[in-house]
């Protein structure tokens, strides 16, 4: 899964990605309006997160443009007024949810996971495959009454794969959802995680999609 | 005292003072016409009473005149009895309302009516005159018969006349004194209605909500007190703009400040959930940093709180700033060399400005903790004041990005970052300079340098024992910084 966050003060901003990150997330992190843009014309992801008042090009009117330009990823707002102008402004404009700070990182992480779920069209917050249960929110896996300990990447790829059931999800779309900008690539690791899944998980059915990427049955 | 009574007083007063002299003239004119009267009347019965004596001298009979007379005309004998009573009741005045004296020439017959004093009421003077006789100020009128040498004063109590034109006046005056209270209820009302438009103003201003500056409606008030009404509106409008700016203050101040602990509380979330303690350090790490950063927030709108409400009476002694620089400059040593920036100070040693040490110390302070944020790690802070005519100049240049020429003004406006910014800065150290400079009759600004970075230029007004400005309180040179020579960064060198 992969995050956008948007925020201009030094000290929230490296707060939020790292807690973000911590539930397994990569999040990549712009500081002000125009740099922005530029991620989401780079890169496509599965939330962001987006403060209002930022430097050079204000929250409203990136949200503004994201939303023009078609980009229906979800969007989570922070605000620092607790005024209903602002957040009414923010969700007619094309926000999806909205906190307001001082915030607890444990309600944006579940507003986050409740955003995603709603954009995958999945209505349970605990997402199964045959015998596996993934639950996002605690980030465990079960299988019958057995606890199965992933990595935080394994995780990521498991619940792309699951949530896509049945089509086939391209590498480059796994990819992402495990290594941010920041991260270093090994050229074969995608395989080696996916190779390790089926290893935890008997009964999962990983199927390769030649020159495509993964697709789970 | 209220519009109303005084408006009253006026009026009664105004109507008072006229009424004074209009009785008087109106007494005035009464005496005039019981005179004019009064001496045809004394002028007539002297003539008939001087007929009858010719009659009777020219028949010899003047002496048989004695008996004759009160029979003839009782009223002059038994003198105007009824002729004065509806005016005086007074019986003392009685005898002598009308008196007359016959004289033959040679004074060989002398007859009086009985109140008549013994002297003569005239000297052999025709026509009308005065004589005062025993305190009694009679109205003579004098009439001679020459061929029988008869001379006739027929005299008349003057008091009388005054007593009927004061009778006479009396009949107006009474029912005019009558008048006064029903008048002074009149004027009261008229007043009271005259006012009731304002009346209903200083309902409509009294019954308004603290917070609904709308504008008076100027329809229903009358013309006078429209231009109030205007000055009301426009006062309206300035307190709106007023509260407006303390509301986007308070707000934004709010704002500014639930970030910086958003920041801690997700940082001291982090540690929480930290799973190594290299994580957790780090997040506890940024805390701190973050209690750092709020706390000079809380501190910068402390300080703008002040300011702007100047509870603080800025003392106003002279001021070294060259002094003032280097020691700020040596405050902030750990910050520059956190930053990994070098801070020079430089400048003239007489740079004395009348004014508050402690804010000019904040000015100083805000201006070189900007540039240090900004200069970037191995960038340098020159700090130079210098003496320049009738001000000092205190410039800051750093080795930072810079501000783009069309944002410089936009810098000063509260809360407001540069574009260009990384810096976790809290958009309020430039407002700080702004407002100690303008407290003490300066002003500042900004301009990029040619090869680079920002430059941010103080100019303050020297202190000379001499200047009349020196005399004035602080708070009342605000308005001079309008005067202040916009001509000054002129004198700065070419950046």
């Amino acid at each position: 899964m992969r995050v956008l966050l948007i925020e201009d003060d030094e000290i929230l901003g490296d707060g939020l990605k790292a807690g973000v990150e911590q539930t397994s997330w990569v999040v990549d992190w712009v500081r002000d309006g125009d740099a922005a843009q530029l991620a989401f014309e780079r890169e496509t992801y599965d939330l962001a997160v987006l403060d209002l008042g930022l430097p050079k090009r204000p929250g409203i009117e990136v949200l503004r443009w994201l939303r023009r330009r078609g980009n229906e990823v979800p969007v989570l707002i922070l605000t620092a007024t607790d005024g209903v102008e602002d957040r009414v402004t923010a969700l007619d404009a094309g926000a999806d949810d909205y906190v307001a700070k001082p915030f607890d990182l444990d309600e944006v992480c579940a507003r986050l996971r409740a955003l995603h779920r709603r954009a995958v069209g999945c209505t349970s917050p605990v997402i199964r495959h045959r015998d596996i249960e993934i639950d996002p929110a605690t980030r465990s896996i079960t299988v019958g009454k057995f606890l199965v300990p992933l990595s935080p990447k394994e995780f990521a790829i498991l619940q792309l794969l699951a949530e896509n059931a049945g089509k086939p999800v391209p590498r480059r779309r796994l990819m992402s959802s495990i290594y941010g900008w920041d991260d270093e690539i090994g050229s074969n690791v995608l395989e080696v995680h996916v190779h390790h899944l089926r290893k935890k998980l008997p009964s999962l059915t990983v199927k390769t999609v030649r020159g495509l990427g993964y697709r789970l049955d | 005292m209220s519009l109303r009574r005084r408006l009253v007083l006026l009026f009664f007063g105004g109507t008072l003072l006229l009424w004074v002299p209009i009785n008087y003239f109106l007494y005035r004119g009464a005496l005039a016409e019981v005179d004019d009267l009064w001496d045809s009347h004394l002028a007539q019965s002297a003539r008939i009473l001087l007929a009858l004596a010719t009659a009777s001298a020219e028949r010899g009979e003047l002496e048989q005149l004695q008996d004759m007379l009160p029979r003839l005309v009782p009223a002059y004998l038994a003198p105007a009895d009824d002729l004065h009573r509806p005016f005086r009741a007074d019986e003392s005045h009685h005898k002598h309302a009308f008196v007359f004296q016959l004289h033959k020439r040679d004074g060989s017959f002398r007859l009086h009516s009985a109140s008549a004093p013994d002297e003569p009421l005239a000297n052999g003077v025709p026509g009308f005159s005065y004589r005062v006789i025993d305190g009694t100020a009679w109205r003579v009128f004098g009439i001679a018969d020459t061929k029988n040498a008869l001379i006739l004063y027929a005299g008349e109590d003057h008091a009388l006349r005054k007593d009927l034109a004061w009778h006479l006046v009396e009949h107006l005056v009474f029912p005019s004194l009558l008048a006064i209270p029903p008048l002074l209820l009149l004027i009261w009302l008229a007043v009271a209605k005259g006012l009731k438009p304002l009346a209903r103003l200083v309902q409509e201003v009294k019954q308004r909500d603290p917070n609904d500056l709308h504008r008076l409606s100027s329809d229903l008030v009358p013309v006078e007190v429209e231009p109030l009404v205007g000055a009301l509106n426009a006062l309206f409008v300035r307190l709106e703009r007023t509260l407006e700016s303390e509301r986007n203050f308070t707000g934004n101040a709010a704002h500014e400040l639930r970030t910086p602990l958003a920041a801690l509380r997700v940082q001291a979330q982090v540690a929480q959930w930290a799973t190594s303690d290299e994580q957790r350090q780090r997040a506890l790490r940024q805390t701190i940093a973050g209690v750092d950063q709020a706390s000079r927030l809380v501190d910068q709108l402390l300080t703008l709180a002040r300011l702007d409400s100047r509870q603080t009476t800025l003392a106003s002694a002279p001021v070294n700033l060259n002094e003032v620089a280097r020691r700020i400059a040596a405050d902030l040593e750990p910050l520059a060399r956190q930053h990994r920036v070098s801070v020079q100070v430089s400048g003239d040693t007489e740079t004395v400005t009348l004014g508050d040490e402690t804010c000019l110390g904040i000015l100083v302070r805000n201006l070189v903790d900007n540039a240090v944020r900004y200069a970037g790690s191995g960038g340098a802070v020159t700090l130079a004041v210098r003496r320049n005519g009738l001000f000092n100049l205190v410039t800051v240049r750093d080795t930072g990005p810079g501000i783009a020429e069309g944002e410089h003004s936009e810098m000063f406006r509260r809360f407001r970052r540069g574009k260009d910014t990384v810096s976790s800065g809290s958009g309020l150290g430039l407002s700080i300079v702004r407002r100690i400079a303008e407290l003490h009759g300066g002003g500042v600004k900004l301009a990029n340098q040619a090869r680079g970075g920002l430059c941010c230029e103080v100019w303050l007004p020297t202190f000379a024992r001499e200047a009349i400005s020196a005399a004035r309180p602080l708070s009342d040179r605000t308005d001079s910084v309008r005067n202040a020579p916009a001509s000054t960064p002129q004198t700065t060198p070419s950046f």
